[in-house]
């Protein structure tokens, strides 16, 4: 799976952050998300599939 | 022969006060969009749809700088610039909107709320919930709860003080009231900013470090300041009026509906790990932003088949779409169990509320609280008797007498 950001359009409401923690983090300065990893391991599919989902601004890209 | 222009608002059923207008429902299963013409004769757009909604909030040709669609009967448009106070990041288009947006943002993650706000919701809502109990069996859940809150919290944030909570929460009524004249309004506006130009005063002059006015005042002063000073009156009569009275909306609205759907708060009060997606279901369900949210088209455009011209206003109705049953498996049921992905309760896009999380931790905080410590809550009055507030801009219940 390859995760990619559109980090311009991140409105830094972090539910990508809630859905898959060990994928998603935001920047203390601004809230902007942070990619801790952007090939995570099969078992992440879910919570990452989640995350695109509930994201208000749309941003997160998952090809599998 | 063109179709006559459907008129804005339309009104809500009051035998159905928890629902949105039923012409809404007609409006969304005809078509996705349709041409509307607002209260000051002004004409336009209204989506009712789901997807559709999605793609209005996420589309970069639609701007968020745009004119009032929600006043009185009659009233001229304001311009922008003469608008008593400037909106900011709200009516800002990319990339300005994001740099704005951005001086904020860092409050207000999930992180964030948990760490340094969620210790300060728990104690103050403990402490209401010990009033209460110390206070007589039948009493107001908007007066005792609802709203102080809400403004506790905001007053944490912004670092303003809550004992003028009367004077700011009075004058947000009136600004938000749309059955309200454009005079008494605007007279609930030039409050608050007068208001918040004596506090930003007052902290310059003690050079305080007490929240996020004082922090905004560091973005305004000195060599790299990035707002102006019109600006920072703004941003912190924005942050104060949207900050505490939307919350308060939802929380009278949210406990009105567990009240009257038994079943629903049954299966919460035995299971209250299901509060997460109690409060989603909720904002889902009840939606509060009454009469939706605008943009304008920055050029010609389709969208669902419908031709937009530049200048052209589209508004959301996200109360309709956020009861689409294209998105929402039987979306007029409150289904505290539902598995939903997303909703429109905060907006959409790159604009979707600011303080969602905030609200989120309120609401998380004081919906199993309360029943847990009062389980046999209930409406002192029917239903048909609760005061709906069918004008303000946030739709809710001006008193909410209970009985614990």
């Amino acid at each position: 799976m390859q995760i990619s950001i559109d980090f311009d359009k991140c409105c830094g409401a972090g539910q990508c952050v809630l859905a898959a923690p060990d994928v998603f983090d935001q920047r203390d300065e601004d809230g902007i998300v942070v990619l801790l990893d952007d090939n995570p391991p099969a078992d992440q599919a879910e919570n990452v599939a989640q995350a695109a989902a509930v994201c208000p601004a749309a941003v997160i890209q998952v090809k599998q | 022969m063109t179709e006559p222009l459907v008129d804005q608002p339309v009104t809500r059923d009051p035998h159905h006060p928890l629902d949105p207008p039923t012409e809404y429902t007609r409006l969304r299963e005809d078509q996705p969009i349709v041409e509307v013409r607002f209260p000051n004769g002004s004409t336009g757009w209204l989506v009712t749809r789901f997807e559709e909604g999605s793609q209005v909030f996420n589309d970069p040709r639609l701007s968020a700088k745009r004119p009032r669609h929600d006043t009185p009967e009659g009233e001229v448009d304001e311009a922008d610039e003469a608008a008593p106070f400037d909106a900011g990041f709200v009516m800002m288009d990319e990339p300005e909107h994001g740099v704005h947006r951005r001086l904020l943002t860092a409050r207000f993650t999930p992180k964030a709320v948990q760490n340094k706000l969620q210790p300060y919701i728990d104690r103050i809502v403990d402490e209401h919930l010990d009033a209460i109990a110390a206070g007589p069996e039948t009493f107001d859940f908007v007066q005792a709860m609802a709203l102080p809150v809400p403004c506790l919290v905001i007053c944490e944030l912004l670092g303003v003080p809550y004992e003028d909570r009367d004077g700011f929460h009075e004058a947000t009524v009136d600004m938000m009231d749309m059955g309200k004249s454009r005079e008494e309004r605007d007279k609930g506006a030039h409050w608050l900013i007068n208001y918040i130009t004596d506090l930003v005063a007052e902290k310059r002059r003690t050079h305080a470090t007490d929240g996020i006015l004082a922090e905004l005042i560091g973005k305004t002063d000195g060599e790299d300041a990035v707002l102006s000073e019109r600006q920072l009156i703004g941003l912190g009569v924005l942050l104060l009026f949207a900050g505490h009275d939307t919350t308060a909306a939802m929380m009278g609205l949210s406990t009105l509906t567990l009240l009257t759907h038994h079943e629903q708060r049954k299966e919460l009060m035995e299971h209250p790990e299901k509060i997460g997606t109690t409060v989603e279901e909720l904002l889902r369900y009840l939606t509060i932003v009454q009469f939706g949210l605008g943009r304008v088209a920055k050029e010609d455009l389709e969208l669902a088949g419908a031709r937009i011209k530049k200048g052209d206003l589209v508004v959301v109705a996200m109360n309709a779409a956020n009861r689409d049953p294209r998105a929402f498996q039987d979306p007029d049921t409150l289904d505290i169990d539902r598995k939903m992905a997303r909703h429109m309760g905060f907006g959409y896009g790159v604009h979707a509320c600011l303080g969602q999380n905030v609200a989120r931790a309120e609401l998380k905080t004081v919906l199993p609280k309360l029943f847990q410590r009062f389980p046999d809550l209930r409406l002192a009055t029917p239903l048909e008797e609760v005061p709906m507030d069918f004008t303000g801009t946030n739709y809710g219940v001006r008193k909410l007498m209970v009985t614990r």
